[in-house]
């Protein structure tokens, strides 16, 4: 038995060998493979490379180039290589690992290369290793058929080091720590490119696979950083991948869908319509990722301490243009009407307490900050709260960080709660794609800056015009976001790519398809007008939005434009002979240029004030409609019971007709039971509709003071910069008169 | 249908000004719908009679010539000038009135460009071709929307349209006008044999558009000419000024080029936050006309005024900053482009003296034709002191006019800025006032 799971083992072995000895015979490896060990050899530096060298030396009468190809069975030298050591450059002595690889075959070839986490180097605060150095050792005496005539037997590459250019020596190879740096394509690195120093050399390395400062104990490489010039080759698969499956999906979806229709009406009510959308798994995870948040909060408000300061400088910029700080205030009477309102409706429906007299609550979203690296990285926007005599609110303020999940998991559950209710929820910004990429890549930190504002305004909106509403003012739900200072467990149901995405989706499609299968007969009068002019509010809001946001960005383009033109204007003016021509048109690039800043700051409140404030609206009717629909549901729900009583009924009266008198006893007992629900089902939907009345009500009234405060607003902003526009070219006018002809 | 309408005669309006007034700095009659705001400074007329310099004429004096376009008037595919002139020359009609075309405009600048007796004179440059296309393509747009606006929209579109036309149709005649005017205010260029055919002759010029050949040949001409700059760039000059004015000019041409370029592109971006305005102003409109209640259709309405008025302020503003700026941009760098072929003439004519001077030595050596070689030699020199004479007056004198010129249209543009932003700030205050309500 041992014998033959030995001799199985040795056939294995002669195989590997076998192939080993096959790859080594086409050709050898493609790449050498070097490890630099410690005292508990563990490995410090490992590097796989395929290594060319292209030297130049000085043969008796002159140069010569010369490429001399690494042997991939070349060893490390394992008496100079190091995992701790200094390595002299300039005037320097720097910490650093060395490996040093003496040539296979080529007697007295060696090459040395040196990495360092020293911050002198281009290492991000010592987070960051880099190859730093490279020296060849030639001894062109041992190879003479490639190095003929050469005029001194020995000679050593090095790459000299200019301590005043550190930081750019060691750009082109580098990693974090703990991370290995992976370049499969060719990169050529200059070791010596100044004849001042020697003879030139430089080395290109390929299938390049390294790691130093390596602390892990595993034999393999950490996670890889890949250079620049080969991401996108290894982007490509994923992302045809990734569309390949998308594909897929879309289709399963679509054959489902159809599949769905095509069944009977009963068939679809046996399956129970909440089944599907249960959110499990929910609850579980709660905990767990509470303490992991707490932690993450900690060191999150030690990043805050250092927050950036040209972001706080751009935000009181934008606090001064918008001075209006508007509150967002409830009065009595107001909430009183609501009051009565509910206190006419069924117990099922909540009912707000009565607040004192001069309550109100202020909610600003003041500022935001990146949290997290890589694909972790999100942003985290800061609430400042201040109540004034609101229940359940112990505090005068309150300050929370909050991250963009976690306003869409509470607007989640607050359509879960007050949706069926028939109330409209306003909505917050829309999770896109485009800003996600933007956050997690920060390919460029400005862009993200404009995605963190302008969310931060919209998410303010989003919070204000929730907390504006009676009903939802007093919600739990919303209090606990607004005051809990721990972070809330993360809302996985609202992430873009999830299961609860795809259902939401799933749901929207079925939506769609029962809308369309039924038609609501509408007995209404009052709703079958309120809806056509919901509809048609809907579609010239969208139009005015598109121009609105059209505006700001001809608006932006202008002052571009204008600062262009300041700068042509300068060059026109620093070449102009006429000295007081001159300076007038010096004086005007320079009106110019303070205009082209007023209009991009009138293009920023195009955008704020004016596209954003129409926006909101426009989701607001989105979700007015929606509340629409629950109640067609709601309709339809009552409308099935019906239909599921007549044929109970017909099914007791073919019973009784054949006899058999227990079935039919209890056939009776369902009925008793349906009409029961049924009437429960009638009330409900009577009690929606009522609710809705009182909404639109609401929305309506809500939307006269609006629209009318958006407008004096927008033209507040209008007139203040015309106001500067004016006294710029007051200051111009007289440069003008003043030219000397 | 439209089309005839709006394209029979734009200049209708102020034809009725009688041509014996017809001077240029005299504001004529217009028909223009003085607008609910904003009338209180309106002047439509504003580019007809706008200049980027003002060349001024004394009728009474001897030798003056009076030039205008007292009508004009387009057709399909191109626009007829008549041409207006007065005058006391003795050998000249007093008062003639003639139909000319944009070709033979062109031709008139050809041919005084060509004469050599001119080459020390900045040559006017000619007037832009008239491009009425965006405008034409507009109003067929509007022609094929019709059925999905209502009545009101495309009356107001409409009229839009033929403001925005009539604007330009007055701009490019203006422009003709300014082109002759200057012929005629030059001492030299108004005893023209060929300016004085295209006044008074009363039938066609027949110069109808070049033909193929022409237009290669004149596209040859200029790449002769420039491959010649580059040649003669080597040329040394004894005249330290030109020798100055020459890289002066160079970098100057280059330079206001830019900034022309860049300041339409900006007008042009303006004009379309104009047109936004209006955009959005209908969209309220249409939204208070559906709007049951009373006191929030009241609101949209005063928004959709609101909406109309920025962008009757927006586009007067685009169109100073146009007039006053981008066209004193264009007209100048036209004149810095004929200054540099001025001097490129003078430099041809300075290259043919040294040429001459060599033929002239080599004759002596040879002892051949020195007579015939010594002639030519005095005639070059000869004429290249008259270019140079004459170039050194016309150089100083362009600046003159440019500076001139700058200085009342960055004046007239801050004075137009401070009008437009005060309107602005003005109304928009009562307008808030009105909405506060």
């Amino acid at each position: 038995m041992l014998l033959t799971s030995s001799s199985r083992g040795f056939l294995l072995l002669c195989l590997a060998n076998f192939f080993l000895a096959y790859a080594s015979g086409s050709g050898g490896p493609t790449k050498g493979t070097y490890q630099v060990l410690d005292s508990s050899s563990n490995a410090c530096i490992m590097l796989q490379a395929d290594i060319k060298l292209f030297l130049t030396y000085y043969t008796k009468d002159g140069e010569k180039d010369v490429e001399v190809h690494v042997p991939t069975t070349s060893k490390v030298d394992t008496v100079v290589s190091s995992c701790n050591t200094y390595v002299r450059a300039g005037s320097l002595n720097v910490a650093a690992q060395l490996l040093r690889i003496n040539f296979d075959h080529m007697d007295g070839w060696s090459m040395d290369i040196a990495f360092t986490q020293d911050p002198l180097f281009k290492t991000d605060k010592g987070t960051q290793y880099a190859m730093f150095a490279i020296n060849v050792t030639a001894n062109y005496a041992s190879q003479p058929t490639l190095f003929p005539n050469a005029r001194d037997p020995t000679q050593v590459y090095y790459l000299p080091l200019n301590t005043t250019y550190l930081s750019t020596i060691s750009e082109s190879i580098y990693a974090e720590n703990g991370h290995s740096y992976y370049c499969p394509s060719r990169q050529k690195y200059d070791i010596n490119k100044n004849a001042y120093y020697g003879p030139y050399a430089y080395v290109e390395f390929s299938l390049t696979y390294l790691q130093a400062f390596k602390t892990s104990r595993s034999k393999t490489f950490d996670q890889r950083e890949t250079c620049s010039s080969d991401q996108h080759v290894t982007d490509l698969v994923p992302i045809i991948v990734g569309s390949i499956l998308a594909g897929f999906i879309v289709l399963t979806l679509v054959v489902y869908l159809i599949y769905r229709s095509c069944l009977p009406e009963e068939v679809l009510n046996l399956v129970n319509p909440g089944s599907h959308f249960e959110n499990e798994g929910m609850e579980e995870d709660k905990d767990s990722l509470k303490i992991k948040q707490k932690n993450f909060l900690e060191e999150g408000e030690e990043i805050n301490l250092d927050a950036d300061p040209v972001l706080s400088e751009e935000r009181t910029d934008d606090d001064s243009l918008d001075e209006t700080f508007v509150s967002t205030r409830t009065t009595v009477d107001d909430s009183a009407r609501y009051v009565d309102a509910d206190s006419s409706l069924d117990d099922r429906f909540a009912s707000i307490s009565p607040e004192p007299t001069n309550s109100h609550i202020l909610i600003r979203v003041t500022d935001f900050e990146k949290r997290g690296e890589g694909m972790n990285a999100f942003i985290v926007y800061k609430i400042i709260t201040r109540t004034e005599g609101i229940a359940g609110y112990a505090n005068r303020d309150y300050i929370v960080w909050r991250r963009f999940s976690d306003f869409l998991g509470l607007h989640e559950k607050i359509v879960e709660k007050y949706l069926p209710k028939g109330i409209v929820v306003p909505v917050p910004p829309e999770k896109s794609f485009a800003a996600m990429t933007k956050t997690k890549t920060a390919s460029n930190p400005l862009d993200s800056r404009e995605v963190g504002l302008k969310r931060s305004r919209l998410l303010e909106r989003f919070l204000k015009r929730l907390i504006q509403h009676p009903r939802i003012k007093g919600d739990c739900d919303v209090r606990d976001f607004l005051t809990l200072e721990t972070d809330l467990p993360k809302a996985i149901q609202t992430s873009a790519l999830s299961s609860a995405g795809m259902k939401r989706m799933i749901k929207s499609f079925g939506d769609v398809f029962t809308r369309m299968a039924f038609h609501m007969e509408e007995g209404d009068r009052w709703f079958e007008q309120a809806q056509s002019q919901v509809e048609e509010l809907d579609e010239s809001l969208r139009k005015f939005h598109q121009f609105s946001e059209s505006l700001a960005s001809s608006r932006k383009e202008y002052s571009i434009c204008e600062e262009k033109l300041s700068k042509a204007m300068s060059m026109l003016a620093s070449c102009e002979e006429s000295t007081s021509l001159a300076r007038a048109l010096s004086h005007f690039t320079d009106t110019l240029e303070h205009a082209s800043l007023l209009w991009a700051r009138q293009a920023e409140a195009d955008t704020a004030k004016l596209a954003e404030s129409i926006g909101e609206y426009v989701s607001l009717i989105g979700s007015l409609k929606e509340v629409f629909e629950e109640r067609v549901k709601a309709w339809q729900t009552w409308q099935n019971a019906q239909q599921t009583l007549t044929k109970k009924r017909e099914q007791k009266a073919r019973l009784e007709l054949s006899g058999r008198n227990d079935r039919a006893e209890q056939m009776r007992a369902e009925i008793e039971e349906t009409i029961n629900k049924m009437d429960q089902l009638e009330s409900a939907f009577s009690d929606l509709s009522k609710s809705i009345r009182e909404e639109v009500v609401r929305f309506e009234t809500e939307r006269k003071q609006d629209l009318k405060n958006i407008f004096i607003e927008y033209l507040e902003t209008i007139v203040r910069t015309q106001t500067e526009i004016r006294d710029l070219w007051k200051k111009f006018e007289p440069e003008a008169h003043r030219i000397q002809v | 249908m439209i089309g005839e309408e709006v394209f029979k005669n734009p200049l209708s309006g102020s034809s009725g000004s009688s041509p014996s007034s017809g001077a240029p700095s005299q504001p004529s009659v217009h028909d223009h719908v003085t607008s609910d705001f904003y009338s209180r400074d309106v002047n439509p007329d504003d580019q007809r009679h706008h200049r980027t310099e003002e060349i001024n004429i004394d009728l009474d004096s001897e030798g003056a010539i009076m030039v205008d376009i007292s009508d004009a008037l387009s057709e399909r595919d191109k626009v007829r000038y008549t041409v207006h002139s007065r005058t006391k020359m003795s050998d000249m009609k007093p008062e003639t009135s003639v139909v000319r075309e944009h070709e033979e405009f062109l031709w008139l600048h050809t041919v005084l460009e060509e004469n050599e007796n001119y080459a020390g004179f900045i040559i006017p440059p000619a007037p832009p071709r008239p491009d009425f296309d965006s405008s034409r393509e507009r109003l067929q747009k509007l022609g094929e929307g019709e059925a999905t606006m209502t009545k009101e929209e495309f009356l107001k579109m409409k009229h839009d349209l033929e403001q925005d036309y009539l604007a330009q149709f007055k701009k490019t005649v203006a422009m003709h006008e300014v082109f002759l005017q200057r012929i005629a205010a030059h001492s030299i260029f108004r005893d023209d044999q060929n300016f004085r055919i295209f006044l008074q002759y009363e039938d066609d010029l027949s110069v109808r558009g070049k033909n193929k050949k022409e237009v290669v040949g004149s596209f040859w001409k200029r790449v002769t000419q420039s491959a010649d700059e580059v040649l003669l760039s080597g040329q040394k000059d004894i005249d330290e000024f030109f020798e100055k004015e020459k890289n002066y000019l160079i970098e100057y041409s280059t330079h206001i080029k830019e900034a022309a370029a860049r300041s339409e592109k900006m007008i042009a971006v303006r004009k379309n936050v104009s047109e936004l305005f209006v955009k959005m102003g209908d969209c309220l409109e249409r939204m208070a006309r559906s709007e049951p209640d009373k006191s929030l259709a009241r609101t949209l309405g005063r928004g959709a005024d609101t909406m109309f008025f920025l962008k009757k302020v927006e586009a007067r503003s685009a169109n100073d900053e146009e007039l006053k700026m981008c066209d004193t941009l264009i007209y100048f760098s036209k004149d810095t482009q004929a200054a540099k072929d001025l001097l490129y003439r003078r430099i041809r004519c300075l290259a043919n003296y040294e040429a001459a001077n060599k033929n002239l030595e080599r004759a002596r050596a040879k002892n051949k034709e020195i007579q015939k070689a010594e002639t030519e030699q005095v005639e070059a020199c000869k004429k290249f002191e008259d270019i140079s004479a004459l170039a050194k007056n016309e150089l100083k004198d362009l600046k003159k006019r440019r500076v001139q010129a700058f200085k009342k249209n960055l004046g007239d543009l801050a004075e137009l800025e401070v009008k437009h932003a005060n309107a602005q700030v003005n109304l928009l205050q009562e307008f808030i006032a009105k909405l506060k309500e």
